[in-house]
């Protein structure tokens, strides 16, 4: 029954590595580019050609190894990073600082991100109004830009966004391999009905107010991005609960259970993406007929996507974000990529290319630009002494 | 990749297996047109859905502009925007801007805040400024504004009773925007 063959990390030759490469080789430069032409600046020549070597070199390791995970990670945690420095770059440069104020936000200059968007869904419907100080089409980050994003990629991944496409992820995906073994083994279940109480909650009370609650008292993230101007006690603590809980969530419990706790446990927009694996093409099976009930699979899981009443109906839960944790790591090659309308089992190594080809295309798209990006400030600071120009 | 063809050993059925491949090899020509045409779509979203930024942030559309040389006033019109329908009350935003865009560097007041801190000198607005505002437009001032734009405080001096008073001063790069608190008509 356990055929080598038929697992899912079955391993390519050299030969077919290379072939199989190659779509991504002339794929990543060109969208990494963004045009014809090589960027005359070394300091903007350097990045690219680091970033476009880095992908490819990691894309050909996962054909090569027929292993997607690690490398996933390999780009992943860096382009949380990455964004983050080029974020805060930018937004130093235009505004001065990390504080948001009442004249940016009127000014429609706040950058739109993707954990707004479940909020904004019914007041549109409504109202036909975006509750969110941006742009629709101009500027850093325009609201409409995002919107299309989040359409393309949910078609294309469902909530594989949430391990090939967010920026915030790898942060807690990084955190979360900093021990070799979790100090906490044991979370119950129920917690990870949270993020749909959370989704819920943020849905009703920003109708009712008009306004991205999450955003203005729980996103994490704005610890690492903007935050309101800390000019009344209000803000003072909206921006201690954002410090408290990119804390909490982002480095503290990932580090202690080595799982990615914001997203299995509280984010909003992790549980309204998953909804969206119903969507798309490709999610993640186990064959009955191969598993052992070892529980690697579920013990592994970053994001409580799986446990054993999933895997024993032969599947994951709907919030199964596509990493490859649990396809890498089962030994039996009952865990798999599947492509809808298959049989469960079916070629298992097509299924996981025609995966990881729009993935990764995906993640090198979005993440590749930061990644260089970051890469020139750092080029910046070494030549000039200064990140801002 | 010794696989089972499809629809084959293990009971798949051969047309949702065609699609679900056919689904599945659609995602790379998709994430590319995405990104390739990103511009082009996200116009298209917007003529499409007609939406607009919420007049909560951006203070409703400009209905009036009034040169005064050294400055110019635009006023918005009243904002009572609800969710199910409009709200009992609302603001009306007049912004004082200079014609040109001053270099100055965006820092202000929070949401609600009455009091903006002191304006930076790049913004040449006169020190002291008293606008009357006929927000509905019948032709009488329905409230005064006393602005020192150098501290950023302003009061208001109402004609109608509908005006509540101020509501939030915010300070944009070339000027100041003053929202005025109002009770809805209903």
């Amino acid at each position: 029954m356990a055929d080598a063959t038929l697992t899912a990390a079955a391993p390519h030759t050299l030969l077919k590595s290379s072939l199989l490469a190659l779509p991504m080789v002339l794929l990543s430069g060109l969208m990494l580019l963004g045009g014809p032409n090589l960027p005359r600046d070394p300091l903007r020549l350097a990045p690219f050609l680091a970033v476009y070597l880095f992908v490819n070199v990691l894309f050909f390791r996962m054909l090569r190894t027929g292993r997607t995970e690690r490398y996933r990670a390999a780009f992943f945690i860096p382009f949380a990073v990455a964004f983050v420095i080029s974020f805060l770059s930018n937004l130093i440069e235009a505004r001065g600082s990390m504080q948001l104020t009442a004249g940016d936000m009127a000014s429609g200059r706040t950058p739109f991100c993707h954990m707004v968007i479940p909020m904004t869904l019914v007041p549109a419907a409504l109202t036909r109004t975006i509750i969110f100080p941006g742009s629709l089409l101009r500027g850093f980050a325009p609201v409409a830009g995002m919107f299309v994003i989040w359409i393309g990629a949910s078609l294309a991944l469902g909530r594989g966004f949430c391990a090939w496409g967010c920026f915030f992820g790898g942060l807690e995906d990084g955190f979360s391999r900093l021990r070799r073994r979790p100090r906490v083994r044991h979370i119950a279940k129920v917690w990870s009905y949270l993020p749909y109480a959370v989704l819920v909650a943020i849905v009703l009370t920003s109708a009712a107010s008009l306004t991205p609650t999450y955003c203005m008292w729980l996103c994490p993230f704005k610890a690492v991005t903007e935050f309101p101007a800390l000019t009344s006690t209000v803000a003072r603590f909206q921006a201690g609960i954002f410090l408290s809980l990119f804390l909490g969530l982002v480095i503290v419990l990932p580090v202690l259970t080595r799982k990615r706790t914001q997203c299995g446990l509280f984010c909003p927009f992790g549980a309204f993406q998953s909804f969206t694996n119903k969507v798309s093409p490709v999610d993640v099976r186990i064959d009955r007929e191969r598993c052992t009930d070892c529980n690697k699979c579920v013990n592994s899981c970053p994001t409580f996507s799986l446990d054993r009443e999933s895997a024993d109906r032969g599947g994951t839960r709907l919030s199964c974000c596509k990493c490859g944790t649990c396809v890498d790591l089962c030994a039996k090659g009952a865990a798999s990529y599947h492509v809808r309308g298959t049989p469960v089992g079916w070629a298992p190594e097509r299924a996981r290319l025609l995966f990881i080809y729009p993935a990764f295309l995906f993640l090198v798209t979005f993440g590749g630009g930061m990644l260089q990006e970051a890469l020139h400030r750092v080029l910046l600071l070494a030549s000039t002494g200064r990140m801002i120009r | 990749m010794s696989a089972p063809a499809p629809g084959g050993a293990r009971g798949g059925r051969p047309l949702w297996t065609g699609l679900g491949l056919a689904w599945a090899a659609a995602a790379v020509p998709l994430v590319l047109a995405t990104f390739i045409g990103l511009n082009g779509w996200a116009r298209v979203l917007v003529q499409i859905t007609g939406v607009a930024i919420s007049p909560w942030y951006t203070g409703g559309k400009v209905v009036r502009v009034i040169d005064h040389g050294a400055y110019r006033t635009h006023l918005h019109e009243p904002v009572f925007t609800g969710l199910l329908g409009p709200r009992k009350t609302g603001f009306v935003q007049v912004d004082l801007l200079t014609p040109e865009p001053a270099a100055a560097t965006a820092a202000g007041g929070a949401r609600g805040a009455a009091r903006a801190a002191a304006v930076p000198d790049s913004v040449h607005l006169p020190g002291h400024l008293v606008e009357s505002v006929d927000f509905d437009g019948d032709g009488a001032a329905d409230f005064r504004l006393d602005v020192d734009t150098r501290v950023g405080t302003a009061r208001v001096t109402a004609f109608n009773p509908r005006v509540l008073g101020v509501h939030e001063i915010i300070r944009f790069e070339h000027g100041l925007g003053l929202r005025v608190r109002l009770r809805n008509r209903s």
